[in-house]
């Protein structure tokens, strides 16, 4: 049985690939400035609000001079730690010696499972100049471990708003082209939706199998009908 | 953004003059000369010092001048104790003073000035290793440095050896030449503006630079000259004021249900908000028996004593004595009743969150833009949602 996307003619499933970056200027903008006059920054948002997406955009930006460090906090077990993660870096000759690199930029990714004594560990490393910029990135902020001079330390918060209709269109545009769905179908399933990203791709996703399976024109009601059968 | 379009680099700096990191700029450090004096006096005379500040002080940086002033000999080791993993390891910190052979053949320096930074990670053993090579001559002084006192944790011996010193908050002229230092006598910030900027940061150092930062790097985005005072009033207030200011307010707001339901229904309250089931206080022999008849003299009872009430220290609390009667009236089951007290008790307390003072720049005011991002600037005063988000946002 063929994919309800090769029924209306894409090769792989649109909502999976990954696309251009869209909105989130201000906030891009501030954090990027932060990194290069060496501050830390702490990015606030739900799920699905497109943080790690931020963070990638970031390592397109500052990537490939060895100097991006991309963590997600989930995966950091005990045993590893920012210390290690700073040696390996380097080369053999040089781990063995004990060095670290200077001037690392470190992102850190869902910072709630991040231990107190790893937060102190970037806070040295920082004080130190090993790090010039740490990007904490999670759903709250001051996280459980961090101690109030690592939060004195954080130049800014920032919070990522929901994108703008336009901007959510420009985003399902960039997926499926201007075939399918008019562009206020878009914007009534992003409404719908919460004003979440995530949330308006896997609805957009379901509304696409409905087209491909069959219905040519898709109205608001129809909308609210597939969405609230999903709920 | 490009890489010419940075702020510092319009001005000509190659790097963020207002950089928070104390390694950067400490080859001379302004505030507290005594203190420096007294420690680096110390060290040569061979004891063991204790300095305690707050954060953003400068600590770390007077450590790191310590660094420049006592270093170059090899008689010295830094060690910050935040990075420790258990316990703090002096004779490999005293090895590493030779390298690799002092590792292989156990050579230990003598005369060795150890300094520890964030010294509140210390356990008391960590304490006596330390007593132990500083008798036996290896280490001649250690400082101390940390945010709260440890002595309580250190053995009585080091207690009654160790001397403490304060950093206290630096004075309003030695903050003028901490950013003097920093971007030369530039006419972008006058004395004046940096003594207000320092006061509005609650005169801590390490939030001022942050905070001469932000108005530099707009007052040069905007092709300001100088930063006027009007700008500096803008700036969020420090964070331990805004601390007192939230924390006034809240207090009263959750003393605020007990005082303005009435006697009769402070079990109920309470009932409420542990969330236990209302039958129980009838097991309590308390006066609480939400029946029919009862609720009859409850009204009674509000309608002969209202002035009563109506003392509290917010004038709102006067009508809601009546509305939580009138719940009681019309719903009549107390399982209901209970619930909708709930919410009640909910939206007050919305309410008089809205109503505390939240320090914020005026939003009508056009320099308030692109001083503060997108995302926290406060939002008009009719829309209330986006004030209350907003005052969370402006955390810093």
């Amino acid at each position: 049985m063929s994919e309800w996307y090769t029924k209306i003619g894409f090769d792989g499933d649109p909502f999976s690939k990954d696309s251009g970056f869209e909105g989130h200027d201000a906030l891009v903008e501030e954090v990027f400035y932060a990194i290069q006059s060496g501050n830390m920054v702490s990015i606030v948002g739900d799920s699905g609000s497109g943080k790690t997406k931020i963070l990638r955009e970031i390592i397109k930006r500052f990537g490939g001079k060895k100097k991006i460090i991309y963590v997600n906090c989930k995966h950091m077990q005990k045993l590893v730690n920012v210390e290690t993660l700073l040696q390996n870096r380097q080369g053999f000759f040089k781990r063995i010696m004990g060095k670290k690199p200077n001037k690392m930029i470190l992102l850190l990714d869902e910072v709630e499972s991040l231990t107190s004594k790893n937060c102190e560990r970037i806070k040295y490393y920082f004080d130190q100049n090993y790090l010039q910029s740490v990007i904490f990135t999670g759903k709250s902020f001051p996280v459980e471990g961090m101690s109030q001079s690592l939060v004195q330390r954080i130049s800014k918060v920032l919070k990522i708003d929901p994108l703008s209709d336009y901007e959510a269109v420009r985003i399902i545009r960039d997926k499926i082209g201007d075939k399918y769905l008019t562009d206020r179908v878009i914007k009534t399933i992003y409404s719908k939706s919460g004003r979440n990203t995530g949330k308006l791709l896997q609805n957009c996703k379901t509304v696409m199998t409905e087209i491909a399976h069959g219905k040519k024109d898709i109205t608001d009601e129809e909308v609210e009908k597939l969405l609230s059968f999903e709920k | 953004m490009s890489e010419t379009e940075l702020w510092y680099k319009k001005m000509g700096f190659a790097e963020n003059p207002f950089s928070i990191k104390p390694a950067i700029y400490s080859d001379s450090v302004y505030g507290y000369p005594n203190v420096i004096a007294e420690v680096a006096k110390s060290i040569s005379a061979g004891k063991i010092v204790f300095v305690r500040g707050n954060y953003g002080n400068g600590k770390s940086t007077m450590l790191k001048h310590l660094l420049k002033k006592f270093g170059g000999q090899g008689k010295l080791a830094y060690f910050s104790c935040n990075r420790l993993e258990d316990r703090l390891d002096v004779k490999r910190i005293l090895n590493g003073r030779y390298g690799f052979f002092g590792k292989v053949f156990d050579m230990k320096p003598k005369n060795m000035i150890l300094l520890l930074d964030e010294a509140q990670h210390l356990a008391k053993e960590d304490f006596n290793v330390i007593m132990h090579y500083f008798d036996s001559g290896n280490l001649k002084s250690v400082v101390f440095v940390a945010k709260e006192p440890i002595t309580e944790t250190m053995p009585e011996r080091l207690q009654r050896a160790v001397s403490v010193h304060n950093l206290d908050a630096v004075s309003s002229s030695d903050a003028v030449a901490i950013v003097r230092k920093r971007i030369g006598h530039l006419g972008i910030l006058s004395d004046d503006i940096i003594k207000d900027v320092f006061k509005k940061s609650g005169f801590n150092v390490r939030i001022m630079l942050k905070n001469c930062e932000m108005l530099c790097r707009y007052a040069v985005n905007k092709g300001l000259h100088s930063v006027s005072s009007d700008l500096v009033e803008l700036l969020p207030s420090s964070n331990e004021e805004k601390q007192k200011e939230q924390a006034k307010p809240r207090e009263e707001t959750r003393q605020q249900p007990v005082v303005s339901v009435p006697r009769h229904f402070e079990p109920l309250v309470r009932a409420i908000k542990k969330q236990e089931p209302v039958q129980d206080y009838s097991a309590r022999n308390e006066p609480v028996v939400p029946e029919p008849h009862v609720e009859k003299e409850i009204e009674e009872s509000f309608e002969a004593k209202p002035s009563e009430q109506s003392e509290g220290r917010f004038g709102m609390q006067v009508t809601k004595p009546v509305e939580v009667s009138r719940q009681v009236e019309t719903s009549r089951v107390v399982e209901s009743s209970r619930e909708d007290i709930r919410k009640e008790l909910q939206q007050q307390q919305a309410e008089i969150e809205m109503d505390e003072p939240i320090v914020m720049p005026d939003p009508k005011d056009p320099l308030s833009e692109g001083l503060f991002d997108e995302e926290t600037k406060p939002g008009l005063p009719d829309d209330e949602e986006k004030k209350s988000s907003s005052a969370e946002e402006l955390y810093y």
